[in-house]
């Protein structure tokens, strides 16, 4: 399962089960599918199923606003959070 | 007086001036009172006035608070149904309350075509022309009825004392509750209430609230009252959007309840962006801990900081606690209203002096008329004295500030919201491997309260807890269903065999250890 698929899994079954007709550029929040609770159950999620840090200035509709969008960002975030672990070049 | 008068007055002293502000969109009160106007004389052709209903079930949008401000010239009563509720919900609201017509979102109205709604009315009032062709239902866009109709038509008149807005909140039984409140309810609260707060037509203030809560409607009467400009934010899904709102705008004022504080404080860089324009926030909707008000005026440096405290049956605000005095008194609710008769009582109905604790129950010109389903006094909600027995706990001071203490009723207060756990435990009950269930609120940082559920199952049942919220997602929108499900043997009881409430609570904790250990 593709990152976007398991985000959508855990969106469909844990926040709204009204995300069933949902596609990769819907946006999850204009549409009334999820509340503003939501938002912060889906990055404690994000980060610990995903071994990220979503810090308070990336929470933006850029980031955030479809699938397509928490896909990218979480994939930018886990190389960044790899880089960060490799030693700095002398 | 009517509520439409308050925009019709507006309109006569700021007819240029901007009402709403919507991404991408807004009006001016001259232009707001107009169209509602027209919207008030097609209702009419209709059929549609005083004694009617006009349900709305919309996001908040510029299209239909222009309908709010129409359905309420055409005399007839607005009933606003919450936007997340489950379709089950949306279909009792509408059974019980049996409007003539209905404003729906395109979002809302495919949900309905989608699940067969029973109820929905004939008649359905949307922004732009409907892509529907019905034999059913007639349609009626608000882009054709501002074309076509006059807005000089003579209106009907409607008494003070008739229901002007019915709001559905969560009830005890679990069943939703539409509290019907007055135009005098209405616009002697929000009188009061700034007579205190002190608003005037240079005041704006940037929304986050949805106005199918008593908190939004508030909002809108207030600034419709003394001309003043609301912004309307895209959403409070990303909060720093939400300060950048405030400071674009440049309104003078904020409210919100002590979840959107919470997080503005916790995942906003609040303090670092300027907002010189903001002169006063609201906090209401739940109380916040002394910590987050001190907090907030250690960031907010200048901004006059406000505290009230009431329910939606108390059309709501029943007492205020102004700038001065509020970190003097962070715990308390403050004062109450002018007009507002506030007292303590006991469980043999007694009032009790300052410094004791009992019931507060609040009296006024500001208590709903009634429920739509008629049981307030059955319910014991209002007394046989009218007063409003708001189910909380507290105490006076000697100065006249009150202190909440605790809760008689049920009910959990979650990110502003109202949920009673019967509403909750329907839901997870009616899972076949459920045998019974205990809901509860548990302190919460940012939520306020979060609601948790204690489960016993059915022998032999394998159902997971992620699996028990997915089947409550399918009734409840996560606000109101539980965020954490722990599973038990059995569950604490009375004497009498019903669940022990308090016995729960401790129970749940117990759990919650053994499964940390």
């Amino acid at each position: 399962m593709n990152i976007a698929s398991e985000i959508l899994s855990y969106i469909r079954t844990q926040l709204s089960a009204d995300v069933a007709h949902i596609d990769l550029d819907c946006n999850l929040w204009t549409e009334g599918y999820l509340d503003s609770t939501a938002i912060l159950e889906l990055i404690l999620w994000l980060e610990s199923s995903y071994n990220i840090t979503v810090q308070n200035e990336e929470l933006t509709p850029e980031n955030f606003a479809t699938l397509r969008n928490i896909e990218e960002f979480v994939q930018r975030s886990m190389a960044r959070a790899v880089s960060d672990t490799l030693p700095a070049r002398a | 007086m009517p509520l439409s008068n308050l925009i019709a007055e507006t309109a006569e002293r700021f007819a240029e001036k901007t009402a709403l502000i919507f991404p991408g969109q807004s009006i001016s009160f001259g232009s707001l009172y107009l169209q509602s106007r027209q919207i008030a004389t097609r209702l009419q052709k209709l059929g549609i006035g005083p004694g009617a209903r006009v349900a709305i079930l919309h996001e908040n949008a510029l299209a239909p608070v222009i309908f709010f401000w129409g359905i309420l010239a055409s005399g007839a009563q607005v009933v606003d149904v919450p936007c997340l509720a489950g379709i089950q919900t949306v279909d009792e609201i509408l059974a019980e309350c049996n409007p003539s017509a209905i404003v729906l979102s395109a979002h809302q109205h495919e949900r309905l075509l989608r699940a067969g709604t029973k109820s929905l009315p004939g008649i359905v009032l949307t922004e732009a022309p409907a892509p529907v062709n019905s034999t059913i239902r007639s349609y009626h866009s608000l882009s054709e009825i501002v074309a076509s109709e006059p807005s000089s038509a003579t209106l009907p008149t409607v008494q003070d004392s008739s229901a002007a807005l019915i709001i559905y909140t969560s009830g005890t039984t679990g069943r939703p509750k539409g509290v019907m409140l007055s135009h005098r309810n209405l616009l002697t609260n929000i009188t009061a209430a700034n007579s205190r707060v002190g608003l005037t037509s240079d005041d704006s203030i940037l929304v986050v609230v949805p106005l199918h809560f008593i908190h939004g409607r508030m909002q809108l009467l207030t600034h419709a009252m003394i001309g003043g400009t609301m912004a309307f934010s895209e959403g409070f899904h990303f909060p720093q959007r939400v300060v950048h709102e405030l400071a674009k705008y440049q309104v003078t004022g904020f409210s919100g309840t002590p979840y959107h504080f919470y997080t503005l404080l916790e995942r906003t860089n609040l303090a670092n962006i300027p907002l010189p324009y903001l002169r006063y926030v609201l906090v209401t909707g739940g109380a916040m801990h002394p910590d987050g008000l001190i907090s907030l005026a250690r960031i907010l440096p200048g901004v006059e900081i406000h505290v009230a405290y009431g329910q939606t049956e108390a059309s709501p605000r029943i007492t205020y606690l102004g700038p001065l005095e509020v970190l003097g008194n962070p715990e308390s609710s403050g004062r109450p209203l002018p007009g507002v008769l506030v007292q303590i009582l006991a469980e043999d109905g007694s009032e009790l002096p300052p410094g004791t604790v009992g019931e507060v129950v609040a009296s006024g010109p500001n208590i709903m008329c009634g429920y739509v389903s008629g049981d307030e006094t059955i319910s014991q909600k209002i007394d046989s004295f009218g007063r409003l027995h708001t189910g909380d706990i507290g105490r006076f001071d000697h100065h006249g500030h009150l202190y909440l203490a605790g809760r008689k009723s049920d009910l959990i207060k979650s990110a502003g919201e109202r949920v009673f756990p019967r509403e909750v435990e329907s839901v997870l009950d009616m899972h076949p491997d459920v045998r019974e269930s205990a809901v509860l609120g548990i302190p919460d940082r940012i939520l306020g309260e979060k609601i948790v559920a204690c489960v016993v199952l059915k022998p032999g049942a394998t159902i997971d807890a992620d699996e028990l919220r997915t089947h409550c997602l399918k009734f409840l929108p996560l606000v109101r269903a539980p965020r954490e499900i722990l599973f038990t043997r059995g569950l604490p009881k009375t004497e009498s065999g019903k669940i022990d409430r308090r016995g729960v609570v401790a129970h749940f904790n117990e759990l919650r250890r053994a499964k940390a250990a």
